[in-house]
């Protein structure tokens, strides 16, 4: 079924697909919003490993430049998309592997409730939002905030859950995000999320959730969009905030 | 779950044509708690998780072949290597739309180390152990009665 909602993304699941580094291009460069919904972590260390051959074939002259041109057009568009990598929030693998420690401990929650934005990001939904008579949208922002609510309706269930807690840390502070992009949401579920993010988050600690205070903190000072600026404080006022740096 | 996947190629989803807003919308609602239901309600998903994080969570294995690149800390790492080669490589070849086989050859000269640890990847076997273990599990997940049966 997920085949069929917009804006999903996922690496192929046929395991007999030959790897080229190009799919790994495709997957992470062309998705609308940041990352593809499932990938194979082993496969995408083979596509980058296909190219050492290409590599050893033009140091020894076995191959010609233009053979490398193809190579050469995907490097390019792979620097491109890289460099939102420098943070380690943005790492992929990072994040496939708290949706596999959610979908363990936090019955899915996380993963559920990012399928749902990353649906509601997709110009297949917010188009024709935008669009709508105020009812309309009133209409639309009602069915999304009772959809969240029984996603997250056993909350309490999974809120130690390590995995859930970074996946959904992880839709605040990524770009795009719940706050970079916040105007492909609804309000209404906007602060829906925030306040399950602060139910969530109450009494627990840890380093995941120090760095993205921390990130936060100095993100605040440098945005001047007045909403970015307020969801920031607002995001803020939920997380816990950040304990002192261990100095030995 | 099989009745909304037909609604949703019914209603071809994903077609960015389709005029029915309120229908697209209900359907992805109802879609995404029926998929946190069956998360809820289908247990080998759940044990397929568990799985799979145990076998990249392992510290100690009997299993030689299914040594370091399997464990998270290891596939992050070979990933960010092979990732970062790539970028330093095509900051390298630069925005030049042609270029020659000796600079090439000379850029890559530059990074032969880089190469050669790509190179050094076992992945081939790394992969085949994993499948192999995924085989054992796929097996023991088969009640005894039905293996009995065959």
């Amino acid at each position: 079924m997920t085949e069929y909602l917009p804006g999903i993304e996922s690496d192929s699941f046929d395991e007999m697909e030959p790897v080229h580094f190009s799919q790994l291009v495709q997957l992470f460069c062309y998705p609308q919003y940041s990352f593809p919904q499932f990938i194979f972590p082993i496969r995408n260390i083979k596509r980058i490993f296909s190219l050492a051959a290409t590599f050893r074939n033009i140091l020894e002259g076995r191959e010609s430049v233009d053979a490398f041109q193809e190579t050469l057009q995907n490097l390019r568009k792979f620097a491109a998309k890289s460099k939102s990598f420098d943070n380690p929030w943005q790492n992929p693998l990072h994040r496939q592997v708290w949706r596999l420690q959610d979908l363990r401990d936090g019955g899915g929650l996380g993963f559920t409730i990012e399928l749902f934005f990353t649906v509601l990001y997709s110009d297949k939904l917010f188009v024709p939002f935008v669009r709508s008579s105020k009812e309309g949208r009133e209409l639309q922002s009602s069915l999304y905030v009772g959809t969240f609510r029984i996603i997250t309706s056993d909350w309490s269930k999974y809120k130690h859950s390590l995995g859930t807690q970074q996946l959904l840390l992880d839709m605040v502070i990524s770009v795009p995000g719940i706050i970079s992009q916040s105007y492909r949401y609804p309000t209404s579920l906007v602060n829906e999320f925030f306040a399950l993010l602060g139910n969530i988050l109450e009494g627990q600690t840890g380093p995941h959730i120090d760095n993205v205070v921390r990130e936060l903190s100095c993100n605040h000072h440098f945005t001047e969009d007045c909403r970015r600026r307020a969801l920031v404080a607002k995001a803020l006022g939920v997380i816990p905030p950040a304990r002192a740096p261990y100095s030995s | 779950m099989e009745l909304l996947g037909r609604i949703g190629f019914a209603q071809q989803t994903r077609n960015p044509f389709i005029k029915d807003h309120l229908v697209m919308t209900c359907w992805v609602c109802l879609s995404i708690v029926a998929g946190w239901r069956l998360i809820q309600e289908v247990p080998s998903l759940v044990d397929g998780a568990k799985f799979a994080l145990e076998m990249l969570e392992k510290t100690d294995t009997c299993d030689e072949q299914l040594d370091s690149l399997t464990r998270v800390p290891k596939v992050i790492g070979t990933f960010d290597m092979a990732w970062r080669f790539l970028i330093e490589l095509s900051v390298a070849l630069g925005t030049e739309e042609e270029h020659e086989l000796a600079e090439v050859q000379e850029i890559l000269h530059n990074h032969e180390s880089q190469i050669s640890e790509l190179e050094g990847i076992d992945i081939i076997s790394k992969t085949k152990a994993f499948k192999m273990s995924m085989r054992r599990y796929s097996v023991s997940k088969i009640p005894s009665s039905d293996l009995l049966a065959e």
